[in-house]
């Protein structure tokens, strides 16, 4: 199909519509949603991931529903369409611009994953060597071992909720140390 | 499920007013502000000898092309696809041809007119077109809302452009100061901040 027949083809379904056809009005919205994706996809680049194509794309078909008598019936149905989609699509690229923390979770695991494997910047025994003889037995029996705290007091002859409190001080510690350098 | 939904909502719609009748609401709000104002403010006392003058038809024509101009492209500006470029570019050449006529026309020593300019009795033109923009433009920026502007903050800016014009039009009847340092303060910088003020506002306002 031309893009001249698909234009006729989309005014057809869209002024039938605005009389309150509904089966033309969901036919008229699924047309679009394909090409209006694919448009997206075209804007976005690589730079979006699909999870946010998706969410874009019905924002857009939100949009063109509450704006849908903006439309002008003597002029191209598609430019108007197109230019509701870009106006999406630049708002949510702004809106990115100011939250950059705010990124989908497709677009982080894949960062994560493109990152190159790198070695950790401190081995065990430099964490360690920060620690008494008495704290380093403590995270060995429930960090490595995998003992639960009821055991681990048992083995040390401490209580419990101490045996917490010296484990929480000394991943503290640690994590202190490990930071500042 | 999303189409689904939006396809249930639907109900017979009309289409976005057309342009005779947006400029016929126009027209019928300019005329109850201007009739409003022009009812407690006296025409200026050379008003029957300056009608004749070409300078004054010319400047009269002038405002009412950039009202008009602005308006236009406050009407075209509400729809998403269209570009506003071109408008604003002759808005921007009709401001400078009549701020320049001002020059040209009633050019004085701007060192002889500060301070008598500085009063109050002739700081009321800029009050009266601030004023007017600020009566009028609510309406235009309500009818703007309607529809979806590409850029929000021109289609303030064209909307207070247009009542601001309409203002300075009255004031051509009424105001008898017609030097160029009174035309630069009180009529083209109310003017210029007006449009200004509405940018800013529209640009929140009319966000969708």
């Amino acid at each position: 199909m031309s893009t001249e027949d698909f234009e006729t083809k989309l005014r057809q379904l869209y002024l039938e519509s605005m009389k309150g056809d509904t089966a033309s009005y969901e036919i008229f919205l699924e047309l679009c949603s394909v090409f209006i994706k694919r448009y997206l996809m075209k804007l976005g680049g690589k730079y979006v991931d699909t999870q946010s194509i998706e969410d874009l794309l019905q924002e857009v078909l939100i949009t063109l529903h509450e704006k849908k008598h903006t439309y002008q019936s003597d002029r191209p149905l598609l430019p108007w369409i197109y230019a509701i989609a870009r106006h999406r699509y630049i708002d949510f690229y702004r809106s990115r611009k100011r939250k950059p923390g705010m990124v989908s979770i497709d677009a982080e695991i894949e960062q994560r994953l493109s990152l190159p494997e790198t070695e950790p910047e401190h081995s065990i025994e430099e964490v360690m060597a920060f620690l008494t003889p008495k704290q380093k037995e403590m995270l060995m029996l429930i960090k490595v071992e995998g003992q639960s705290y009821v055991e681990a007091a048992k083995t040390l002859s401490m209580s419990v909720p101490a045996v917490k409190v010296a484990v929480h001080r000394i991943v503290k510690v640690l994590k202190g140390k490990v930071d500042h350098e | 499920m999303l189409i689904k939904n939006l396809a249930k909502d639907l109900a017979p719609w009309r289409p976005i007013d057309s342009l005779p009748k947006f400029f016929l609401k126009w027209f019928i709000m300019s005329f109850f502000f201007f009739g409003i104002n022009a009812l407690w403010m006296p025409l200026r006392l050379d008003f029957h000898a300056v009608v004749y003058d070409s300078h004054f038809i010319i400047e009269n024509f002038l405002w009412v092309a950039l009202a008009f101009t602005s308006a236009f492209a406050l009407y075209e500006s509400s729809f998403p696809q269209n570009e506003t470029k071109t408008y604003s570019v002759i808005s921007g050449i009709l401001f400078a041809l009549l701020i320049a006529l001002s020059f040209k026309n009633h050019q004085v020593s701007f060192a002889e007119q500060f301070m008598p300019e500085m009063s109050i009795w002739r700081g009321r033109c800029g009050i009266i077109i601030s004023i007017f923009a600020i009566l009028e433009t609510p309406f235009l920026v309500i009818w703007a809302k309607r529809g979806a502007p590409r850029s929000a903050g021109m289609s303030g800016a064209f909307a207070a452009l247009t009542s601001a014009s309409v203002g300075c039009l009255l004031m051509q009847a009424i105001c008898d100061h017609h030097n160029s340092l009174h035309l630069i303060l009180w009529h083209f910088i109310p003017l210029a901040l007006m449009s200004f003020a509405g940018f800013l506002v529209a640009k929140k306002v009319l966000r969708w």
